[in-house]
């Protein structure tokens, strides 16, 4: 990042996102390799800034817990899932500068990362709210009253499932079985699991969420049915 | 009420129990490790489990004493154990109080687990949405790493362990075990092809065995108490305790130990409390989502192995849900078919496109456009998903619509006749049908 000006480049083909040049289809491949590496070096890509490019990039921080990471498994291939979620924290989504950056890092192709990226429910690719709101709608939870619960928070936010918050404070999202079916019923705010819910106790969470930015209804270590109500 | 000893919920039952590997301790943990690391060879210790008669308590069943001597003995070669915490079996939550409440019972089952298959290094997979869990988990590892309960020369007995936990990040297929594997490889988590299985061909190729944290918590109490004692437990061929997470609509539903062989009845009315509102019972699911669904005629069904798949269904994770009066079952099946159908890999055609078929059909049938083809559309598109399929995913889509098919096909005929469904109020229907 530190060299400025244009290197200037060998292949006639605009670079294509994913593969940073024509893909090595031409035959000075190692011209390429070349220019890949200053690829950093280059205008950033239509539509974006250098500023939001390297923005968007992970921290130092970021690259030193993912390198650490990499060393549990004997294959780097394997720390995608743990350094997605190291990217995810960064900007709260993952967008496609973070992405590179951890094929980068793992020196695996970006495609690969992507197809992790889109497979896993729990990866986000759009910015969303602060808080993701997760109801589950599988069996147990539907059984005792998690649609009820989902209409309320749909008619106390304003937004449908799927939507944000124009605070960008809330999204609503659906999510299957959460292991909660005891407690049902239960949502998922980021970390936090909020269970045996009922609408005055979904009203509490979701103000105490926007005024204090945190919620006394989360739960603990999980016991069902609790110890004082044990047979 | 019948009251029988707990085994793995019985420390965290203590008052002021915390799951600290000073409290683990003070319960009489960590005495299983050093005595087998110090008198048992790890052929030895795969007898006494094989003799115990423990079978996987994640939903399959296979003897996993028998999973384990499948594993060569090269020394030369690595191998890895890899203990399955992706709990997503709808109605089962008794890994998560397993993992958040007492980790140490776990962790020493995978350690014994691990010396005994010669493995060096050991994967904890949770799902991604168990943050907390996971937490928990790798403090609990650092607690046992300092103790050096894990790491290099455990207890100076020249065995060396290495374990991570690979938090996954939402996707129930993961729950199976190639998929697993792909998923900590790195990769999409879609199943493979069996054969190979994963004792010759499992992790980056290596042998691995993959088992449920259930499985594995028990391992300790076996070593300590004897095979003798677990087998004595439960019955002949499904032997020890099994713990059942019973939810629904019934007054008490949570996780409840009991041995196994005790009926179906004696766990819903008696341990959870019955039905709430004192209602009556329509239908039961014995063992989470991929279970077939039971009548009330089957109370009497004695909970193992053996009985349940006898009486037309499995035992699987042990997530009972109950229903009361006030469900329709076509719903059900429906909201079933709508998990599936979110969670299918997309890997083979039949699962991919019969689960958004299957739940399309049944859509149009609760909402009162059934015709009186889909009855048999309905079985003919489950009958070319199930067995046709790389994984069991797709025979576990098809066993609520069979299920509810056979025992409520009335509940089904008159939806289609009266255009409407015939159980639950138009209300509610607006409600649910999003």
């Amino acid at each position: 990042m530190s060299q400025a000006g244009v290197v200037s480049r060998p292949c006639r083909r605009p670079p294509h996102p994913w593969f940073q040049c024509c893909g090595g289809r031409d035959p000075r491949a190692a011209e390429h390799r070349k220019h890949r590496r200053a690829r950093a070096e280059e205008p950033p890509r239509p539509g974006t800034t250098v500023e939001q490019e390297l923005n968007n990039m992970l921290s130092q921080q970021a690259q030193d817990e993912i390198k650490e990471i990499i060393k549990r498994y004997p294959v780097k291939r394997s720390a995608i899932l743990p350094a997605l979620w190291v990217a995810q924290r960064e900007h709260g989504y993952l967008n496609e500068e973070a992405m590179r950056s951890v094929a980068k890092l793992l020196e695996i192709n970006p495609t690969q990362v992507y197809e992790v990226a889109t497979f896993y429910t729990m990866y986000s690719l759009k910015p969303t709210g602060k808080y993701v709101i997760q109801v589950c709608r599988t069996l147990s939870c539907a059984l005792c009253g998690a649609l009820e619960i989902l209409r309320t928070i749909q008619q106390k936010l304003g937004i449908k499932e799927g939507e944000t918050t124009r605070d960008g404070l809330f999204t609503l999202k659906t999510v299957e079985c959460i292991a909660s079916c005891g407690a049902a019923p239960a949502i998922q705010i980021n970390e936090h699991y909020y269970e045996n819910l009922t609408v005055e106790k979904v009203d509490r969470i979701l103000s105490e969420l926007a005024s204090k930015g945190k919620s006394a209804l989360a739960s603990g270590p999980f016991m069902c049915p609790p110890r004082h109500q044990a047979s | 009420m019948p009251v029988y000893e707990e085994i793995l919920l019985k420390n965290m039952k203590q008052p002021g129990y915390t799951g600290s590997i000073s409290d683990y301790r003070k319960q009489g943990g960590y005495q299983a490790l050093p005595k087998v690391l110090k008198e048992l060879t790890p052929d030895q210790v795969i007898e006494i489990v094989k003799k115990s008669g423990l079978r996987g308590r994640g939903g399959a069943g296979f003897p996993t004493g028998l999973k384990w001597s499948f594993i060569p003995k090269d020394p030369k070669v690595p191998k890895y154990l890899c203990c399955n915490a992706d709990e997503s079996e709808p109605g089962t939550f008794k890994d998560r109080q397993l993992i958040d409440r007492d980790p140490h019972q776990m962790i020493e089952g995978l350690i014994i687990a691990s010396y005994a298959i010669g493995a060096h290094t050991a994967y904890i997979y949770t799902r991604g949405e168990f943050s907390f869990g996971t937490a928990v988990l790798e403090k609990a590892l650092a607690e046992a790493q300092q103790a050096g309960l894990i790491g290099k020369d455990i207890l100076g007995s020249g065995y060396d362990l290495e374990v991570h936990v690979h938090r996954g990040a939402g996707a129930y297929i993961c729950g199976e075990e190639t998929a697993l594997l792909e998923s900590i490889e790195g990769k999409r988590g879609m199943p493979r092809f069996k054969p190979p299985f994963p004792a010759t061909h499992g992790l980056y190729g290596r042998p691995t065995v993959v088992n449920n944290v259930e499985t594995l918590s028990n391992i300790p109490h076996i070593i300590t108490r004897g095979a003798e004692w677990y087998a004595s437990i439960g019955t002949p061929k499904s032997s020890g305790t099994r713990i059942f997470s019973v939810s629904g609509h019934v007054k008490r539903p949570g996780n409840y130990e009991v041995p196994m062989g005790i009926t179906l009845r004696e766990l819903i009315y008696e341990h959870a409390g019955g039905i709430r509102g004192d209602q009556r019972l329509k239908a039961i699911i014995p063992g989470g989502a991929s279970a077939a669904f039971f009548t009330p005629d089957h109370l009497d069904v004695k909970l193992d192995f053996e009985e349940v798949a006898k009486a037309g269904s499995m035992l699987g994770s042990g997530g009972v849900t109950a229903m009361d009066d006030t469900t329709c079952m076509v719903w059900a099946a429906m909201n079933l078919l709508q998990f599936f159908h979110h969670e299918s890999c997309g890997k083979c055609t039949p699962c991919r496109e019969g689960s958004f078929w299957l739940h399309s059909v049944l859509q149009r049938i609760e909402t009162g456009q059934g015709r009186v083809e889909d009855l048999d559309l309905m079985v003919n598109l489950s009958n070319n998903i199930g067995g046709k399929t790389i994984c069991a995913f797709g025979d576990a889509e098809i066993a609520p619509v069979l299920s509810t098919l056979k025992y409520f096909k009335k509940e089904y005929e008159d939806h289609i006749r009266e255009k409407r469904c015939t159980v639950r109020p138009p209300s509610e229907v607006a409600l649910t049908m999003s």
